[in-house]
This record gives C-alpha cells, sequence and structure tokens, in this order.
C-alpha cells in the first residue's frame, strides 16, 4: 500500500535556552493509504503539538514530513501556501463538528472544494455524492442545527475526504459520542479509508474505541512508541481487529 | 443555483424586506425634498360678473362741530351745561367773569353826565356872548350918527368900535367851546356802549341746537381768546371720514352706496353712501378721503368710533375671471401659470377689475376653459414637475 | 465560490435586518441633524428668496433690517423708484411677535408688504391655499407653519386680522413663520402702542411745561398727534432692472439717498455668517459627533457581529479559507448593514422631518454624500473586526 504520511525525526521546541519545553524529541511515525491509525497518549504527552504540526498549523522544530510522495517539512516548510496544502492534502475531524451554521449540510461540505475554485455545480454535485456515501444525503437540504450529533458528524466527515486528501486528521472524534456510535464512527472511518484510500489518523484517549485500531502510536515525553496489533496495549485487553 | 433551496424561503423574505426598503427609499428620494413633484391645484378660467369693492376704513365724525369760546380773554365765572345735555340755539351755555367791566361802564356813564352839564354851560355863554354883541353893536352904531353930528369925539367913537369887535370875538369863542362840549358827550356815549356790548359778549351763546359733547374749562380757569370753553355737535347729523388705499380708489365717486361696519356692531352691517370725495388726497398716507353718510334711520354710534366701509362699485359685465391667488409677476410680465398639454406655461394677461373675494377680471390672454395653476406648495417655473391635487396643504 | 457573506446574513437575517435598522435609526438622527443645519441656512436664504429683492435699502450705518433694527421713512422709497436701473420698491416692514391664538401663543414674523399688486418685493411669491390680501386693510396671509387656517380670526395689537390666504417657507431668519399684512396695517402694528401707553403718554405730554404750554392748549394735541401717527418702513426692497447691474445701483442709491444698501450677496453675508453663524456651528459640531458615534457604534456592531462567529472563522482558516476571503466576507457584511442602515436612516429621517418644529431640509446632495459617508465609516469599522479575525489561530480549532 502507498504511503499515506511520513514523519522522520520531528522535534519541537518550544522557547528557547534554560526555558525551552521539548513537547516533541523526535518523532518518528508512518501511515499507509487506506489505513487507519490510533494515536494516544496522555495529557501533556505532546499530542496535541504533534496534531498541529501535522496539521501545518504550528511550524516544527526540525525533522522532516512526506504527504504522498511530496515533502512538506524538511527542517522548514517546502509548501510555500498552508492553508492551500491544509485544504489540499489534510482533511480535519474535530471533537466537535464544527460545521459551518450559516451554510447548509451540502455547501458545509462543498465549501472546501470551491475555495479550490471548483465550480458550484461540480463542488456541490461532489458532495452530494459523498453525503450519498456517508448516508446522510437525505438531509443534503438542512441547516447544520438540525441535525443529530451523529449526522453532523458524518457530515463533518464528509467535508473531511471531499478533497479527497491523502491525510486525514481526526482529534477526539468520538469524544461525545456513546460507545455504539462511538464504534460505528470508527467502523466508518476505516471503510472510508479504504474506500478513499487515505491515511486517517485518529487523535484518542476514548478506551472504547482503542482497541479497534490495528496500530497504534503512543507518545509519551515527546516521543512516539509504535504499538499494535491494538489489543497487546490495551487496558480492558479486549482487541478486536 | 447561487441560494440553495431550503434557504429559499429565507431568501425570499429578506428579499421581499430589501426590495420594500430599496422601493420605499425610492419613494422617498422621488417624493419629498427638492427633487419632489410640487404639489399644485388648478383651476378653470369661468365667466363671472366682478363686483370690484373698495375697502378704506375711516373714524365717525361729526359733521358741524362747534367750538365755542369768549373772544377776550377771561376766567370762566359759571358753566351752565354738562357733557351730554342738549342745548336750544340762543341758550346760555358759559360766563366769563367781567371783572371790572361794570365798574367802567358805571365810569363811562358818569363821564358822559359831565360832558352834558360842559355843554350846557358852553350854550350859556354863547348866549350870553351874543346879548353883549348885540349891545356892543346898537352903542357902535349910536356912537357913529353922533360922531357925524359931531356930538361925539373920535376917539369915543372908536371905543365903542373896539368893544363891538371883542364881543364878536366872545361869541365865536362861546360857540366853539360849545361844539366841543357837544362832541365830549357823544365820545363817552359810544365808550359806554362799547363797554356793554363786551359784557353781552361775555356770554357764551349755543349758535344752534345740539349736543355738549366737550367741556374743555371748568369755572374758575383763565381762557385765552378762541380758546373753546364748550364743544357742541348736532348728534343727527354724522359721517365717517373714510380712507381708502389710492391704488385702488379709481372709480370712487359721491353717491355710491356703501357698507359701514362699526367696531363696536361688527355684526350689524350700516348701509349708507359716499357723500363726497374730498378734492385733496392725504400725500403721507397715499390714501384718498372721501366722507360717507349713514343712511336715514340708523342708531348713530359713538363720535370717533372706527368703522370699516366697502363701497360697491358698479358691477362689470360677465367676463373671465380668475381667482388672484393665480396670478404671478415675472418679470415685468404679470400671468399666469397655465397647463398646456400637461407642461407648464407662463402666460401674461391683461387685467382688470377685482372684487372684494379676490376674483379678478382677465382681459385678454386666456380662453374659457383654460386651467391654470392656481395654488403651489413651491414656488414654480416652467421646469418644475407637478402634481395636481385636490387640495393643499 | 459562494458568497459566505450573504449565507451568514441569510442564516440570521432577522437579527441582521433588526441591527441595520437599529443602526438606520441613528443614520437617521444623523441625517436629520444635517438636515437640521440646511435649513437654518435654507430659512436665511428662503427669507431672502421669498423678499424678492435685489437690493435692501435700509437706515444708514445698520445691519438691518433682519439683523438690526431699522427704520427709514415711507416716502424714501419714491425717490429710489425714479432712480436708473431700479425696476420697483417697495416699504417693507419686519416684527417678530407673538399672537395668542386658540389659547396658545404662536410666535410670528409680522411681514407689512406693498400687496395691492402682485409680484412687488416683500409680499409672498406663492399661495397653498385662499387668496391674496383684497381689503387694504384687516386681511392677513399667513404661513402654514403657524397653524392659522383659512377664515381664522387673529388678533394684532389692537385690531383683528381674517386669515384670506396661506403661504409656506416664509419665515424669518430664526425660523419664524410670517404673518404678512398690507403695508399700512403693519405699520400701525408695528409702531402703535397699546391704549393704556397711548393714555399715559398722554398724561406726560400734558404735565410737560414744554409739550403744554399754559394758554395754548393746541401744542399739546400736535404733539399728541406727532406721537400717535407713523410712516416709517425698516426697509425698502429694491428689484432691478434686467439689464442694470445691481452693484452699480447699489452705489447710486447709497450715494445719492444717504442710506445703507445692501445686496443679495451682502444681505447673505450678514444673515448666514452673521446672524446664524453660532448655531449653524453648534449645530455642525454636534454633526460631527453624531457621526463619530455612529461610526464607532457600526465598528462595534461589526466587532461583535465577528466576534461570535471566531470558532467558525478558526475553522473556515485551517480548512483553508484564505484571509481575503474572510475579511471579504466581514467587510460585505459591514457594507451591508450600512446599506440597510442608510435606507433605513433615509426613510425615518424623510418621514419624521416634518414634524421638527422647524424646516429640516435634506439634500440630495447631502443623501448622496451621507450614503459614501457611511459605506466609508462600514469599511473602515469593519476593519478593526477583520484584524481581529485575521489574528485568530487556526490551531484553535484543533483541540488542546
Amino acid at each position: 500500500m502507498a504511503e499515506g504520511i511520513r514523519i522522520e525525526n520531528l522535534v519541537k521546541t518550544y522557547g528557547q535556552g534554560d526555558t525551552a519545553v521539548h513537547a516533541l524529541r523526535g518523532v518518528n511515525m508512518s501511515v499507509a493509504k487506506g489505513e487507519v491509525v490510533g494515536l494516544i497518549g496522555p495529557s501533556g504527552s505532546g499530542k496535541s503539538t504533534l496534531l498541529k504540526c501535522l496539521g501545518a498549523v504550528i511550524e516544527p522544530t526540525s525533522g522532516r514530513m512526506t504527504i504522498g510522495d511530496r515533502v512538506i517539512y524538511d527542517d522548514g516548510w517546502k509548501v510555500g501556501d498552508l492553508r492551500a496544502l491544509r485544504r489540499d492534502l489534510i482533511g480535519f475531524i474535530f471533537q466537535a463538528p464544527y460545521l459551518i451554521p450559516f451554510l447548509d449540510v451540502t455547501d458545509n461540505v462543498a465549501l472546501l472544494p470551491m475555495l479550490a475554485g471548483k465550480p458550484n455545480a461540480e463542488a456541490r454535485k461532489e458532495a452530494r455524492d459523498l453525503l450519498e456515501a456517508l448516508d446522510v444525503a437525505h438531509r443534503a437540504a438542512a441547516m447544520p442545527s438540525q441535525l443529530s450529533g451523529g449526522e453532523q458528524q458524518r457530515v463533518a466527515i464528509a467535508r473531511a475526504l471531499v478533497n479527497r486528501p491523502p491525510v486525514i486528521l481526526a482529534d477526539e472524534p468520538t469524544a461525545p459520542l456513546d460507545s455504539v456510535r462511538a464504534l460505528a464512527v470508527v467502523d466508518l472511518l476505516n471503510t472510508m479509508a479504504r474506500q478513499f484510500e487515505t491515511a486517517i489518523i485518529v487523535v484518542t484517549h476514548d478506551e472504547k474505541i482503542i482497541p479497534t485500531f490495528r496500530r497504534l502510536y503512543n507518545i509519551r515525553d515527546g516521543v512516539t512508541v509504535e504499538e499494535g496489533p491494538a489489543g497487546s496495549l490495551g487496558s480492558d485487553g479486549a482487541g478486536k481487529s | 443555483m447561487r441560494i440553495a433551496l431550503p434557504q429559499s424561503r429565507r431568501a425570499l423574505l429578506l428579499v421581499i424586506v430589501l426590495a420594500a426598503l430599496v422601493l420605499l427609499l425610492g419613494f422617498v428620494a422621488l417624493r419629498s425634498g427638492p427633487l419632489a413633484p410640487v404639489k399644485v391645484t388648478v383651476v378653470q378660467v369661468e365667466e363671472r360678473a366682478i363686483t370690484p369693492a373698495l375697502f378704506g376704513i375711516g373714524t365717525v365724525e361729526a359733521r358741524f362741530t362747534h367750538r365755542i369760546g369768549p373772544t377776550a380773554p377771561g376766567r370762566v365765572a359759571s358753566l351752565a351745561v354738562d357733557v351730554g345735555e342738549r342745548v336750544e340755539a340762543g341758550q346760555v351755555l358759559a360766563v366769563i367773569d367781567p371783572i371790572d367791566l361794570d365798574q367802567r361802564i358805571a365810569a363811562a356813564s358818569g363821564s358822559a353826565g359831565r360832558s352834558a352839564a360842559l355843554e350846557a354851560a358852553a350854550a350859556s355863554q354863547v348866549a350870553d356872548a351874543s346879548a353883549r354883541l348885540a349891545l356892543a353893536r346898537s352903542e357902535a352904531a349910536r356912537g357913529e350918527e353922533l360922531f357925524r353930528g359931531g356930538w361925539l369925539t373920535r376917539a369915543a367913537l372908536d371905543q365903542r368900535r373896539q368893544a363891538l369887535a371883542a364881543a364878536e370875538a366872545a361869541l365865536a369863542a362861546a360857540q366853539a367851546n360849545r361844539s366841543a362840549a357837544v362832541q365830549d358827550r357823544g365820545r363817552t356815549g359810544a365808550e359806554r356802549a362799547a363797554l356793554q356790548e363786551q359784557k353781552a359778549n361775555l356770554r357764551l351763546i349755543a349758535p344752534r341746537a345740539g349736543l355738549v359733547v366737550r367741556r374743555l374749562a371748568e369755572p374758575g380757569t383763565t381762557v385765552v381768546a378762541g380758546q373753546a370753553v364748550v364743544e357742541i355737535v348736532d348728534p343727527a347729523e354724522l359721517w365717517i371720514n373714510a380712507r381708502f388705499d389710492q391704488t385702488r380708489a379709481g372709480g370712487i365717486a359721491a353717491g355710491l352706496p356703501a357698507r359701514i361696519v362699526l367696531r363696536s356692531r361688527s355684526d350689524t352691517p350700516l348701509r349708507g353712501a359716499i357723500l363726497r370725495v374730498e378734492p385733496v388726497a392725504d400725500a403721507v398716507t397715499e390714501e384718498v378721503l372721501a366722507k360717507v353718510s349713514f343712511d336715514a334711520g340708523a342708531a348713530l354710534p359713538p363720535i370717533g368710533e372706527l368703522a370699516e366701509v366697502t363701497v360697491g362699485l358698479p358691477a362689470r359685465e360677465r367676463t373671465l375671471a380668475l381667482p388672484n391667488a393665480a396670478i404671478h409677476r415675472i418679470g415685468s410680465a404679470v400671468g399666469v401659470w397655465a397647463m398646456r398639454d400637461g407642461d407648464l406655461e407662463f402666460v401674461s394677461l391683461k387685467l382688470g377689475a377685482e372684487d372684494s373675494d379676490g376674483w379678478v377680471q382677465v382681459l385678454d390672454g386666456l380662453a374659457r376653459g383654460d386651467q391654470v395653476i392656481l395654488h403651489s406648495a413651491r414656488p414654480l417655473t416652467a421646469s418644475s414637475r407637478i402634481t395636481v391635487v385636490d387640495k393643499l396643504p | 465560490m459562494i458568497s459566505l457573506a450573504g449565507r451568514d446574513i441569510l442564516h440570521g437575517w432577522g437579527k441582521f435586518v433588526l441591527t441595520g435598522v437599529g443602526l438606520g435609526l441613528l443614520i437617521g438622527v444623523t441625517l436629520s441633524m444635517a438636515g437640521v443645519y440646511r435649513g437654518m441656512i435654507d430659512d436665511a436664504q428662503a427669507l431672502l428668496d421669498n423678499s424678492g429683492a435685489d437690493l435692501w435699502v435700509v437706515q444708514k450705518d445698520t445691519l438691518g433690517p433682519y439683523a438690526e433694527p431699522s427704520s427709514l421713512n415711507e416716502d424714501t422709497e419714491r425717490p429710489i423708484r425714479a432712480m436708473a436701473g431700479v425696476d420697483r420698491a417697495a416699504g417693507v416692514t419686519y416684527l417678530t411677535m407673538q399672537i395668542a391664538h386658540r389659547g396658545k401663543d404662536v410666535r410670528v414674523m409680522v411681514v407689512g408688504a406693498e400687496v395691492t399688486q402682485p409680484g412687488e418685493p416683500g409680499q409672498p411669491p406663492y399661495l397653498m391655499a385662499g387668496r391674496r390680501i383684497v381689503q387694504g386693510h384687516y386681511e392677513a396671509v399667513a404661513d402654514v407653519k403657524t397653524g392659522f387656517a383659512i377664515g381664522d380670526q387673529v388678533k394684532v395689537r389692537r385690531n383683528t386680522y381674517r386669515i384670506v390666504g396661506l403661504t409656506s417657507r416664509m419665515v424669518s431668519s430664526g425660523g419664524d413663520p410670517m404673518l404678512f399684512l398690507s403695508l399700512k396695517d403693519a405699520q400701525e402694528a408695528q409702531f402703535e402702542k397699546d391704549a393704556d401707553a397711548i393714555v399715559r403718554q398722554r398724561a406726560r405730554t400734558a404735565s410737560s411745561p414744554a409739550l403744554n404750554p399754559p394758554g395754548n392748549p393746541a401744542v399739546a394735541e400736535a404733539v399728541n398727534a406727532a406721537q400717535a401717527s407713523s410712516t416709517n418702513v425698516n426697509a425698502v426692497l429694491v428689484t432691478v432692472a434686467p439689464s442694470a447691474d445691481a452693484d452699480a445701483v447699489a452705489a447710486a442709491i447709497r450715494r445719492w439717498q444717504r442710506v445703507t444698501v445692501y445686496t443679495r450677496a451682502q444681505m447673505e453675508e450678514i444673515l448666514v455668517d452673521k446672524m446664524i453663524a453660532n448655531s449653524a456651528r453648534q449645530i455642525g459640531m454636534f454633526l460631527v459627533i453624531l457621526a463619530i458615534v455612529s461610526a464607532a457604534i457600526v465598528a462595534f456592531i461589526i466587532y461583535t457581529m465577528t466576534i461570535g462567529k471566531i470558532r467558525e472563522i478558526a475553522v473556515l482558516k485551517l480548512i483553508g479559507t484564505r484571509n481575503r476571503t474572510i475579511a471579504g466576507m466581514i467587510l460585505q457584511q459591514a457594507l451591508g448593514l450600512g446599506l440597510i442602515g442608510f435606507a433605513v436612516g433615509k426613510i425615518a429621517a424623510t418621514f419624521w422631518a416634518p414634524f421638527f418644529p422647524k424646516y429640516v431640509l435634506l439634500l440630495p446632495a447631502d443623501s448622496v454624500r451621507g450614503f459614501f459617508a457611511v459605506m466609508a465609516i462600514c469599511a473602515l469599522a469593519s476593519l478593526l473586526a477583520i484584524h481581529a479575525a485575521l489574528k485568530v489561530d487556526p490551531a484553535e480549532a484543533i483541540g488542546g
């Protein structure tokens, strides 16, 4: 399987000299397209920092990041336009859906292709196809506030997928959900990863879903430890593949 | 498709609100303020009989006012009448204190008696001188005869002749004396008559029947010659001294009927007529003066009351007429704004008489049925946009 | 690309429109204030326009008749009428006084003008209702702002006048509506004293040995008569023949009649620059403050609107929306708000303007200026909000 994202020796240090905080001390990760991996770690482990670096929102101190076969960071950004990078190469799924309240479901999804310059009709068609795939096509005309939490999360997933990014970063996507729905979301992510050939990194500390990951990266004190398949680490041991 | 379907209702509402706002704004911008059309009312030129009227104001005055006073300075001794009293012709109104006049009359009488006595004395002297002359004459004649007979000396004859001449002179002197005494008597008599006449003048007599309207001095007041003490008018003969604006007073003439409204009786107009138009107008106030008499039978008002006089001038024949509010002046042309095919056009007019309701005769410039602007909410120009309304404001 | 601003407005249009209406009322107040200012100046202009004069002949060395008292003999007009270049000349009197009407006092400027011929300077140039004065006495034409109606009887000093016509925009420089009488009536009103004063004056005359010498009562009567009559006017209004030069005619009158003469330009200077300058400046100051307050309020409204959307803006930035797009959204909303506000303000100002006691003049040019000012203020005000939006860290959207 082709490589989705690769991180080599990523270092992020906040501040300088004596007060420097070493958030990431050399992280290595690799996620293939179509694969869903978990990223776990206690608070203050550098999980958020890693996510922000992956999301090209903050700049790492050193290291190397490759998405697909494109080097985006090598001791410095290798792309000029980080926003275009985020728009085209990275999909985001947040803890809450964070849909744009004044756009309807279709336009929430179609916004990204529109921002990328696609004609409105085409963008909307893509969005509707995706909503179809995600089983929320019947709410395509609704406003976000009219949707249930699960529907909103599906729309959010559709939005993350719509530009067919090689990488999707999901930040605690199941936090507000009960275990049935949480597992359904993970299933969906797995399906989508395969269907859309995308690497999905799920940042979570949701015990319910941790066992579902085939591979897990555990981050502690700024260093990742690859684990898995899931279950070998599981606190409850009830792993499943 | 810019607006998605579910939002269409929302969008429709917003569009309605915004469209309403835009329409209202457009309405407001065009219908108010300087861009708005001027609201006007129109009137049709019609035929009408114009009865021009002339309006003037004046005060009620008595036709004859007698201001009676002494001809010589004096002190008012007594007043026999008071304001409001009616007097008859010849009635004594007041008496001026004669002061020393009686004494002067007595003195004059005394000196007349003395003159008569002197005259009598002079007459007896004449008689005495005549007797002496007769005696001297006969003695002189006898002396002539005696001298011719030689019975008398020449010296004695001369003596007799001289005595005759002396007697003649004495008579002439006595006669002169007597005529002087006669003249003196005549003078003192006239003096007394004059004083008596003067005494008669101190009584102020009413020259005609009338009403005392003013009492200008009280007993004890010293008045100068000619100063009025009592004012008398004839209340049956009042008129109005009316003033009319010169610019409109063209047709005013004696005999025209007038309607008189008194200040105190504004609801009951009186009838009257122009009695005469004064030949001299008031140059300062630029008014024509006229006297207006009341018709008989009216209860007469107090003198000095303000009155409004409307004089009806002879009615003109039915001609085209317009209300005067429609008439404007542009430069030196007087005319109206006429509606011609919905456009405004200033039409110069020749105008005639105007009546008291503001209708003006149109002599030339318009035809019957022409529509002209009567009132407008703003001044008009030829390029004004207008909306015709029924009523302003 | 879809219009984010449009969609946002559409989503909460009720709130947006209400905010716009609120802003609009404020803009309406500002426009009205400008209208009040224009109205003051226009009142002064109207006074000059409606008098129909080209030249004002007044008492020597006074700023009369509007700014200072001035008194001339009525017959001053006669030699002026005969001068070359003079078209018409008419005496006029002005007297500001209070008139009791239906239980309340109305402040009016009583104007005495030649009324017999249409178009004489000083008389109202047009009527809204009724007719011109026909009778030389006891008829009046009133400005509608007095509240008098045709047929009303009003008492001016000792005489009662019947309103026969109505006109409009005939105001003094202070905005008091005018009441037109015939010149003679107005002279009487202006110079005539009340009955008590006359009686007292007569008593004073009678007690003065100089005016009432003993033995010559005619003197006192003559003095009383002289005191009671007046044929003075406040000014003579002159129109100049079309071919003549107003300044030259003014100079000729000044030289030969030994009076002060003002041309239209000089009169405007006296009225606008000298009489109403301070009040106008006062209003102007208020206008400036209102504009600043309006601008601040627009800024706050737009800032608050933006701050309420800060999370969405962070998400938009995270998923790759350009700054330009976000700034455009805020700017468009601000301009939209300004548009609604301006429309509402203009409409509101127009509708409430007639209820002001004094004239409010809303000039189209002022509205256009106001429109651009509102748009500029909105654009400026949105800068604050745009600055805040651009400072939002997209990382905020990512938890932790």
